[in-house]
């Protein structure tokens, strides 16, 4: 299920307007809200394999599971968030309606488990919101936020710094308070 | 000649060669752009290690006309001589001379000195100019017109490592097919993935052997390190060494060079008495030193003996208390060869003075964290005025590992080999329940031993209090610091070679395993690290404070 179709999809605004720069992302739903990444990042998104759990490490992270091979980590982003508690057994992981979004960071692969299909948009430099103010309103410290992205339908999409997520500083304190 | 000579010979044809064609490819330059000072430097300096190699190896002539012409490079670095006009055609008259003798290596009876060629580069050097009678064909009789290629290729050991993870994928998907042949009941399938396994198995010993070294170019050097050491530290070592034909990975090999200088350092420093108080002692004059590589079972064995006074556990016992690294109630408890493990406890140094070699701090933590690192163990065994040894345990090679593969509630884990002492099967009744820690009695020993399933599964509140919930369990007595611990695992598996996996972020700060590797069944398995494993068991039961 390689992402070959990178065309624009949710994004209703009609034809950009030229000489602006385009930003393609994936977006995911993490409990309700939406959510996107940089498409560069991307490298997959495949049913979620048999995840098994490694023994001691971060609440968030799942385990590990073999996706063509690659022995990957499988987080659970809406518990790196807080956006749930963590009372998922491994077992609920595996259920069949959820996608796991493979991502390459820049020396290491990982998986993010999403409960939708992933889909892509293209935004505008102009339908991105970077300003500070806007993204203290939502729910995170803005060190993986990028900015916010305003849809058509007036919906706002969370752009994430996917790299800044699982930083190791970032990992020690969400790991740190539980 | 015996192999190693031989041996040696091939390197050195093949460095040889290829520093030739190498001087021959930049003279060609230079005559082009005479002012080219780095084509001097680098021409200077393969000729100055082409006679540093030719006389090690004997190999006269070659070494001298490579002097010879040495020296003219210097007088060219440092302008004294120009390249130019006839000059140019004496150097390179010389430098195919230098071909021929190289080529002709095996041949003893053409190994002559040209005379008159030295003669002539001598004078070019000392007069700065080519002495009217040298002859002045540019090419010489001598040259046969055949072209060599060298028999031996270097490859970047980066390839090798290359290749030996796709051999190690390779026998992963092996796995996965005889899995796949044994459930289909097709012959000619059976037979396909037969000869398919031992390809993949002939194929995975080929590169494992092409990236092996002897251990004797590391430990030719210790003569002269051990003469040093010794005259500074005014005490008379005799040496001897086994076994250096034993071979090992180059990269185990380059990780334990530090370790093995630090760990003789010690030998002599702190184990070889001073002659008199040898005398005194009734022992002979010459302290012993004795480093032995031996192989078996996968596994390399590297000892370093020395027959001197021996660690005192006592002092090491008092030292810990002094130093809070153990109370005293538990010291009392250690036996000897559990106390020898303290020197390995981070901030434990015995060397009392300083010397250039030793006790800067630097103690046999980090050797010990190094071995750990690759996998290894180090294990100490001394006798108070008898002497000391330590042995390394060393795995041939880095990435495949024979391990034994077992089940731990429903996942899978794998021990490699070199770790485990000996597997044993116990009834309940031999585990003993002291004081919230333990103990298997076996063959008059006690040994710790930490209940896998709960250890690892159980998130807080870790106890020892085992779920017995069988009436007969496996257990995997493993060493770590001089100490067994016995681990209780569900379910033992098999015995398989695995390819081992680093863990990368977000895993790769979790110290109880040291990697990963995929099952022919597809299933992840999680490669236990025996040295994070008894740390972090140590410190839940806040014994030792390990940091």
């Amino acid at each position: 299920m390689k992402h070959s179709d990178k065309s624009a999809s949710g994004n209703n605004l009609g034809q950009p307007v030229r000489n602006d720069k385009l930003y393609q992302f994936v977006t995911f739903k993490l409990a309700g809200g939406d959510y996107a990444v940089n498409i560069e990042y991307v490298k997959e998104v495949t049913i979620t394999p048999k995840v098994s759990k490694m023994p001691r490490t971060p609440f968030f992270i799942k385990g590990v599971a073999n996706v063509r091979g690659d022995l990957i980590a499988i987080v659970d982003l809406e518990e790196r968030f807080g956006l749930k508690s963590s009372s998922l057994k491994v077992k609920d992981v595996s259920e069949p309606e959820t996608y796991t979004m493979v991502i390459d960071a820049d020396t290491y692969t990982i998986g993010f488990i999403v409960k939708e299909m992933p889909n892509t948009l293209v935004l505008n430099e102009s339908q991105i919101d970077r300003s500070a103010d806007v993204i203290e309103k939502a729910k995170f410290k803005n060190k993986y936020i990028t900015g916010l992205g305003k849809l058509g339908d007036g919906n706002l999409v969370v752009l994430l710094d996917i790299l800044k997520v699982l930083s190791k500083k970032e990992i020690q304190e969400v790991s740190s308070v539980r | 000649m015996n192999d190693r000579d031989k041996e040696y010979r091939v390197i050195f044809l093949a460095e040889a060669q290829q520093s030739y064609d190498q001087i021959s490819t930049d003279i060609v330059k230079l005559e082009k752009d005479p002012g080219n000072e780095n084509i001097v430097d680098e021409i200077f300096r393969l000729l100055h290690n082409m006679k540093a190699n030719a006389s090690t190896m004997d190999l006269d002539a070659i070494a001298e006309l490579s002097h010879c012409l040495e020296n003219v490079f210097s007088s060219i670095r440092t302008g004294e001589l120009v390249f130019e006009g006839n000059k140019v055609n004496l150097i390179f008259k010389a430098i195919d001379y230098l071909g021929y003798l190289i080529n002709n290596i095996g041949k003893s009876q053409r190994q002559i000195h040209n005379d008159e060629l030295l003669a002539d580069l001598n004078d070019l050097v000392v007069k700065g100019e080519v002495p009217a009678e040298a002859s002045q064909e540019h090419t010489s009789s001598f040259i046969s017109k055949k072209l060599h290629l060298s028999d031996s290729v270097s490859i970047p050991v980066r390839k090798l490592d290359d290749l030996l993870n796709l051999v190690g994928e390779l026998i992963i998907s092996r796995d996965h097919l005889i899995n796949f042949a044994e459930l289909s009941e097709n012959q000619q399938m059976k037979h396909i993935t037969q000869s398919l396994s031992r390809i993949a198995d002939s194929i995975q010993e080929t590169v494992m052997t092409a990236r092996l070294v002897t251990v004797s170019s590391l430990f030719n050097k210790f003569p002269k390190v051990i003469r040093d050491i010794a005259s500074d530290e005014n005490k008379k070592v005799n040496l001897s060494i086994t076994g250096t034909d034993t071979t090992i990975d180059r990269n185990v090999l380059k990780v334990i060079s530090d370790i093995m200088i630090h760990l003789i350092r010690n030998a002599i420093i702190h184990g070889i008495e001073d002659p008199d108080e040898r005398i005194k002692r009734k022992k002979s004059e010459e302290g012993k030193v004795e480093i032995s590589a031996i192989s078996e079972k996968g596994l390399v064995f590297i000892s370093i003996s020395d027959d001197g006074r021996g660690i005192d556990t006592k002092a090491i016992k008092a030292k810990a208390i002094k130093k809070d690294i153990i109370s005293q109630s538990r010291a009392r408890g250690l036996g000897e060869r559990e106390t020898l493990g303290l020197l390995f406890v981070p901030g434990f140094s015995m060397a009392d003075k300083v010397t250039e070699y030793a006790g800067r701090g630097v103690g046999l933590d980090i050797v010990k964290r190094v071995i750990d690192s690759i996998g290894g163990d180090l294990r100490i065994e001394s006798k108070v005025g008898e002497g000391t040894r330590f042995i390394m345990s060393l795995p041939i090679s880095m990435a495949v590992k024979a391990a034994l593969l077992f089940k731990v509630s429903d996942n899978n884990f794998a021990l490699p080999l070199l770790n485990i002492h000996v597997v044993v099967t116990v009834s309940r009744d031999m585990i003993h329940n002291v004081g919230e820690v333990l103990v298997l009695e076996h063959k008059n020993e006690m040994i710790e031993l930490i209940y896998l399933h709960d250890f690892l599964f159980k998130e807080l509140d870790y106890s020892s209090h085992i779920n017995l919930k069988r009436e007969v369990m496996d257990v995997i007595v493993v060493w770590y610091n001089n100490k067994k611990y016995g681990l209780v695992v569900d379910q033992l598996l098999r015995q398989q070679e695995i390819m081992i996996k680093p863990l990368q972020n977000p895993l790769d700060d979790n110290t109880l395993f040291s990697g990963i590797t995929l099952l022919g069944s597809g299933e992840v398995c999680y490669v236990l690290d025996v040295a994070g494993t008894s740390k972090a068991y140590e410190q839940k039961d806040n014994k030792v404070q390990l940091h």
